[in-house]
């Protein structure tokens, strides 16, 4: 069954999903896959260090990691950020549509993904030099750097297993779950 | 002056520049060489007074389509839509900019909206372009923006009041065409003031976090020529070989900064400008020592390699004491060319200050000063020191 975004089925529906997987997948989880989007919303919702920094930040924020088909990636994969005055409301995979309209879109390879959560580029710079995309505005992203610090660093905490880390047998199992997923709950 | 084994760095520098006395003339090659035909001139009323944007015209005979001589000081964005949109039903299939910062930056910004359609502000944000956009061929009218050769545009939101950023590796002009007869006519503060805008943004790449070393050679050599050249345009503005010099040394301080980023010292100009109307290269030689000390004792090589640049005999002193000399020598500079000293000279007002320290905080350039600012107070404090 196929639900709508924006009904309480879907997100009742992706509770549930995330639920189930939670319990049953093992970790290290995959970068992007619901386990790892709903540990992360944990790890930031329980964050007050991130609270304090971001207690006056409002607006939605995506993390858009481009297609990649030699990692099981075919479409563009968007993560949805609820945040407000310094809570963590959600933290969603959502469908493009939706991913499109957030107030800031950050997209870029899942390469340069890894690269910024194993540390290796800081995402402020990563977006002056081209390797991450930024669409809204930079002020805002500027005012707020050590909250997006503190994002960055949360997620880097997670034990997290990448899509070209996989074997070729362990890839193609992945992307069959995760294209039904997709199917699933259009995103 | 090492770099250690952590040095990582892209420079990214596709702009082809064409130099030379009355080069303008090869415009129309320059036009056909990019495989286009109908140029669109792009300028401000002052520019095309001068007899300039004429002269651009002339050479490029029948490749001439059309021209928008109204860009003002800060362009806006229905400027941009409105003059993209007449550009594109002339059929130009390039863009030729005339004038200064903001006639460049408002012409690639035109070449976002002729290529991608819509109106500018659907363009928002940093690095999101994926194809090459409009070509384009700055000629530059002033020496000091370095606009001719960088990824930035900033164009105004006259409704909100607020200066707004389009950075993209796309919008990087194809061509810059530097012809010291095209700013021979620039009056003496004009001079000084663009002439220490590149000054500055030699300066800052050198102290940027994001500094690297082909960066630092082209500024280095910048502020070699920007040294001997900005008094010496000051005081004669009809010598071309110096016009020329600050010319090509505003390229380079281009090229350095649009790789390596500026500071602190942009960041605070940026605000003085945006709320007090000081002219940026002013702004930034008021501001640029100031920030020089407040910086000191997080990078004194650096500004030792200054200092040597500078032709100050540094050999036998602590890096420390040869940073302070540069900064004394920058001092020197802009009293000799004339330029107001303090910022309370130039029309800040003494309570404006702290609206100007919160509003720095949200400036881009900030991430790459080498002493991390956290809070507004400590830019206060170095607004108070140049007031």
């Amino acid at each position: 069954m196929a639900y709508t975004y924006g009904t309480e089925e879907w997100e009742q529906a992706y509770q549930e999903m995330v639920k189930d997987r939670l319990a049953k997948a093992e970790k290290p989880y995959v970068m992007g896959s619901p386990e790892w989007v709903a540990t992360y919303e944990k790890k930031v919702q329980d964050d007050e260090n991130y609270k304090e920094a971001a207690k006056t930040w409002e607006g939605t924020v995506v993390l858009k990691i481009f297609a990649s088909p030699e990692a099981g990636l075919d479409d563009d994969l968007y993560i949805m950020m609820d945040l407000w005055h310094g809570d963590c409301r959600s933290i969603r995979l959502v469908p493009k549509e939706a991913g499109e309209n957030g107030d800031f879109v950050l997209g870029g390879e899942f390469e340069r993904w890894k690269a910024i959560m194993e540390k290796e580029l800081d995402v402020t710079k990563a977006m002056m030099q081209g390797k991450i995309k930024l669409k809204g505005p930079l002020p805002q992203i500027v005012r707020y750097v050590k909250a997006s610090i503190r994002l960055t660093d949360l997620a880097a905490e997670i034990e997290t297993r990448f899509p070209n880390e996989m074997n070729k047998e362990e890839q193609a199992e992945f992307k069959k779950w995760f294209d039904d997923l997709r199917a699933t709950f259009g995103f | 002056m090492n770099y250690d084994s952590e040095l990582a760095f892209e420079h990214y520098s596709p702009t082809k520049i064409i130099y030379g006395e009355n080069c303008i003339k090869e415009i129309g090659l320059a036009v056909d060489s990019l495989g286009c035909a109908k140029a669109f001139i792009v300028t401000d009323q002052g520019v095309r007074k001068a007899g300039l944007a004429e002269r651009v015209e002339k050479a490029l005979g029948n490749r001439y389509t059309g021209i928008c001589d109204n860009c003002p000081q800060d362009s806006g964005f229905h400027i941009v839509n409105e003059a993209a949109g007449i550009a594109k039903k002339k059929g130009a299939d390039i863009l030729v900019s005339v004038g200064g910062g903001s006639v460049i930056d408002t012409a690639k910004a035109m070449a976002i909206v002729m290529k991608e359609g819509g109106q500018i502000q659907d363009y928002f944000g940093v690095q999101m372009l994926s194809r090459p956009q409009t070509p384009h061929i700055a000629v530059p009218t002033t020496a000091g923006t370095g606009s001719e050769v960088t990824w930035g545009a900033v164009i105004k939101d006259w409704d909100r009041n607020a200066k707004e950023l389009f950075g993209d590796h796309f919008i990087i002009p194809d061509r810059a065409i530097l012809d010291p007869t095209m700013t021979a006519g620039l009056p003496p503060q004009l001079t000084a003031g663009t002439g220490m805008d590149a000054f500055t943004h030699a300066v800052e790449s050198i102290h940027s976090l994001e500094r690297q070393p082909i960066a630092d050679a082209l500024a280095l050599h910048a502020i070699r020529l920007l040294n001997r050249s900005i008094p010496r345009c000051v005081e004669k503005g009809d010598d071309l070989a110096a016009r020329g010099q600050q010319q090509i040394a505003a390229t380079m301080a281009g090229i350095a900064f649009s790789n390596a980023q500026v500071g602190l010292v942009h960041a605070m100009a940026h605000c003085v400008g945006s709320l007090f109307k000081v002219p940026h290269g002013i702004a930034n030689a008021i501001l640029l020592p100031h920030v020089m000390l407040f910086n000191l004792e997080e990078c004194p090589e650096r500004y030792a390699m200054v200092a040597e640049a500078m032709g100050i005999d540094v050999k036998d002193l602590p890096d420390l004491e040869a940073g302070k000399k540069a900064i004394d020598s920058i001092r020197d500079l802009t009293r000799k060319i004339g330029l107001p000293q303090k910022l309370g000279e130039v029309g800040v007002p003494e309570e404006g200050l702290p609206e100007a320290a919160d509003l720095t905080m949200e400036d881009g350039d900030i991430l790459y000063n080498p002493r991390m600012v956290e809070e507004p107070e400590e830019v206060l404090e170095v607004y108070r020191k140049a007031w």
